[in-house]
């Protein structure tokens, strides 16, 4: 039977000394969701580091607190993303991009980190880049998506016309989403880290 | 003192009784009491009456009032047979079987429901199944018994009633948790008095036009056959042929759902829902499901002319009532619900509250925007409006094709539908579907993350309750569903709304035939009808502002039928005539 088939929280746990009037049912109402008192909660365990697709609708955390410059290293195989420290970055030329981290989230909530692409220091524009940050951008106040035009070298921003609603972000500050997306070892701040010594044929 | 007597000491009641009586009910009609057992459980007072003792008593030979708990199992059974002897009806219910059914229900029991079910789960003796089955027959004989038969009943319904004895020290601290737990027992028996008045009364019937359909059954079938096939040529005889309707699918070039076996799907379910995309399948449909009416004749009306069959109620998992769909005219063939017809000088009302499981859905979910579409009067244009696919003051006029689109999506949602399932019912495309999804899960933020808390808290073995306690725990053999989680609280809720409004209404003498689903069913005097629609309108508002709470109700809706008029269900109607004007062919056939 049912032995742990427990009340409420919120209703008395006193045993009836007067019986119950049954055609007073008000007085024995549950006020409340009972179900909150089992407790469960949606966890953010992970947070991708990827771009946006170019089937999905995006936007971007407008506060500057939600984003960061940093150097990323990605292994396309093995479809990983490390966050590089600038003093081990020098180690690899050629591997690593400086990108801007910005928290994102599609219309699925899903949340994740967008690496969008910085100037390059010799100031080269490149077409991929400039729109590339423009979707970011616009991102920050509409819907977006983004697709590949291969004619015309750059991306095709797409901003959404109907009308919808704001992303409802995780209650989390930046640094849980960069603790969660680049822990267990996803941030290079050595030379001897392993995927360091894997690309310098070390291993 | 007895095996069967007990302290019960946390029943704050002066005397408990626990009751049973012995009856004859042929189909539809009302319950003829045979005989009477009463126990007090604390004292072992034995009352024992045959039928004449019954028939002679203005009365229960025991107090009923509110210091005295009548314990019964299924108790609808014993107050219908109050309700036979004239009896007033015990205030203070405590129905074993509804609270066999609150402690078990998401759990498998070991032999079901009934009284042997109940004892057997909590390993105390009973009198065998096959013993008992005897005796019912006995008593469903209708007598005349001899002295020694007279003997053997009574003795029989002692040892149910001593069974009850045995059961309720069991069930006591499972009842007595709190005077909440009590209350919503309490509650329950309170109901199963409404259910007996509704069953007594049942509802008016055609009987001529019945019989008329009966007798001509099997050749309606055929007329019906060879009326609407001819639009699609599938049917050999009485045989449906695949071979044929694949052709027909083809000529028609309408794409149809397959097994994995790659058969076509021909349950009802698809077939309605491609009905829905696709008029041209509705008439086949209505014929498939009127030849699987094999036997209009289980239809169970009495010799008075009103349908009556057990409601069964507390049967599902959501304490829904579920009565047999062949024996009671409220069952899926909606063309049949023509046969009810109001005596002469009276009228029926069906009255029921507009998108129930909507104003459920955001009153306890909190969810303030989608309560407030609700209050529109129309919460599928306003879920429209409210997601930025219609301009504000759209309306279903104006919007007609988004509305429908909009409609499928709030419903579906209700249900843990899928888009895929939500595209098919509602001839959209899945991606639409899928857009009109997020849509809704962006809009109503607040009800979704209740309904994600409500179905997590039954998937990890929590207890799911409704405003008045009915529970759901998914225990031992359960079945998880997300999704039947997801809909349990409105599902379940509506029935207390309704249960609420049932004991209302036919505690203040109103004549309500029949609860169905979110509805009921109201007859009065011609003369008296509007006021009594008036009463139960106020009724079912108070029903559902005690679900609802904070002052929050939910509309009325109104279809009444005057006498000679008959009652319709619009989605039957086109049948309902289909058929009607094969009877006279079929007869004239017949007459020579």
């Amino acid at each position: 039977m049912t032995s742990e088939n427990l009340p409420p929280q919120d209703i008395d746990i006193d045993k009836p000394n007067v019986a119950p009037n049954p055609f007073d049912p008000a007085r024995f109402a549950i006020k409340g969701n009972p179900a909150e008192a089992v407790g469960v909660r949606r966890v953010l365990v992970q947070v991708p580091v990827r771009k946006p697709t170019k089937q999905e609708f995006v936007r971007a955390h407008p506060d500057p607190q939600y984003q960061m410059q940093a150097t990323i290293l990605e292994l396309h195989v093995a479809k990983e993303t490390y966050v590089v420290v600038p003093e081990v970055a020098g180690a690899i030329p050629g591997e690593t991009r400086p990108v801007t981290l910005k928290a994102a989230i599609n219309r699925q909530g899903t949340l994740f980190l967008w690496p969008v692409p910085l100037p390059t220091p010799d100031g080269r524009t490149m077409a991929w880049h400039t729109t590339h940050r423009d979707a970011a951008e616009r991102a920050e106040e509409k819907w977006v998506r983004m697709v590949a035009n291969m004619s015309a070298s750059a991306y095709d921003v797409f901003e959404a016309s109907a009308e919808i609603a704001e992303p409802d972000w995780p209650n989390h500050t930046f640094s849980k989403f960069l603790e969660i997306a680049f822990g267990n070892g996803r941030v290079i701040d050595r030379e001897d880290h392993p995927v360091l010594q894997e690309l310098l044929g070390r291993m | 003192m007895g095996s069967e007597m007990s302290a019960l000491p946390n029943l704050p009641f002066r005397e408990v009784w626990a009751v049973d009586f012995e009856f004859i009910a042929p189909p539809g009609g009302r319950p003829d009491p045979a005989c009477m057992v009463a126990l007090e459980l604390r004292t072992g007072r034995l009352i024992r009456l045959g039928r004449n003792d019954l028939h002679a008593l203005s009365q229960a030979p025991f107090d009923t009032g509110p210091q005295t708990l009548f314990v019964a199992y299924f108790a609808s059974a014993e107050i219908g047979c109050f309700l036979a002897l004239g009896w007033p009806s015990p205030e203070r219910i405590l129905d074993l079987f509804t609270e066999f059914r609150a402690e078990t229900n998401g759990t498998q029991t070991l032999a079901g429901n009934s009284l042997l079910g109940a004892l057997a789960q909590f390993g105390l003796p009973s009198i065998g199944g096959e013993e008992k089955q005897d005796m019912r027959d006995l008593i469903m004989g209708g007598g005349p018994w001899s002295r020694d038969e007279q003997v053997a009943i009574l003795d029989y319904c002692e040892s149910d009633v001593r069974a009850l004895g045995r059961l309720l020290p069991e069930m006591e601290p499972m009842i007595t948790t709190s005077s909440h737990r009590l209350g919503w027992a309490l509650l329950r028996g309170r109901y199963m008095a409404a259910v007996a008045s509704m069953e007594w009364n049942g509802v008016p019937i055609d009987t001529d036009t019945l019989h008329h359909l009966n007798l001509n059954w099997e050749s309606l079938q055929l007329g019906l056959i060879e009326e609407i096939d001819q639009a699609y040529g599938v049917y050999e005889g009485r045989s449906f042929r695949i071979e044929k309707f694949e052709a027909f699918l083809t000529k028609a070039n309408i794409a149809w759902p397959r097994l994995d076996t790659g058969r076509l799907a021909l349950g009802d379910d698809v077939f309605r829902a491609q009905a829905k995309a696709h008029p041209i399948i509705v008439p086949l449909r209505e014929l498939r499901h009127a030849l699987s009416e094999l036997r209009l004749n289980n239809l169970a009306v009495g010799t008075d002319g009103r349908n009556r069959t057990l409601l069964s109620p507390f049967k599902s998992k959501t304490a829904r009532n579920q009565p047999s769909n062949s024996k009671f005219i409220f069952g899926p063939s909606v063309w049949l619900r023509g046969l009810i017809k109001p005596e002469m000088g009276h009228s029926v009302a069906y009255l029921d509250w507009s998108s129930q499981e909507i104003a459920i859905a955001a009153a306890l979910s909190g969810d303030d925007a989608m309560w407030k579409g609700y209050a529109t009067g129309d919460p599928y244009i306003a879920f429209a409006i409210q997601a930025g696919m219609a301009p504000e003051g759209a309306t279903a006029r104006t919007h007609k094709d988004t509305r429908n689109r909009c409609k499928a999506i709030v419903l579906g949602v209700q249900y843990g539908m899928s888009a895929k399932s939500m595209a098919l019912n509602a001839g959209l495309h899945e991606a639409e579907a899928r857009d009109l999804l997020l849509r809704h899960r962006e809009t109503y933020r607040t009800f979704w993350a209740w309904a994600d808390q409500n179905v997590n808290a039954g998937l990890m073995g929590g207890t799911l309750y409704t405003r008045f306690g009915w529970p759901i725990r998914l225990g031992f053999g359960a079945n998880a569903n997300s999704r039947s989680l997801l809909n349990w609280p409105m599902q379940s809720n509506g029935a207390e709304m309704m249960r609420l409004a049932c004991c209302e209404g036919t505690e203040t003498g109103l004549k309500i035939c029949a609860p169905i689903h979110d509805a009921l069913l109201l007859e009065a005097p011609r003369d008296r009808i509007d006021d009594h629609i008036l009463q139960l309108t106020g009724i079912l508002q108070h029903a559902s502002e005690l679900v609802l709470g904070d002052g929050r109700t939910c509309g009325i809706d109104v279809d009444v039928v005057h006498y000679p008029d008959r009652y319709s269900d619009e989605r039957g109607e086109v049948m309902w005539d289909r058929v009607m004007s094969l009877l006279p062919e079929v007869n004239d056939v017949l007459a020579i």
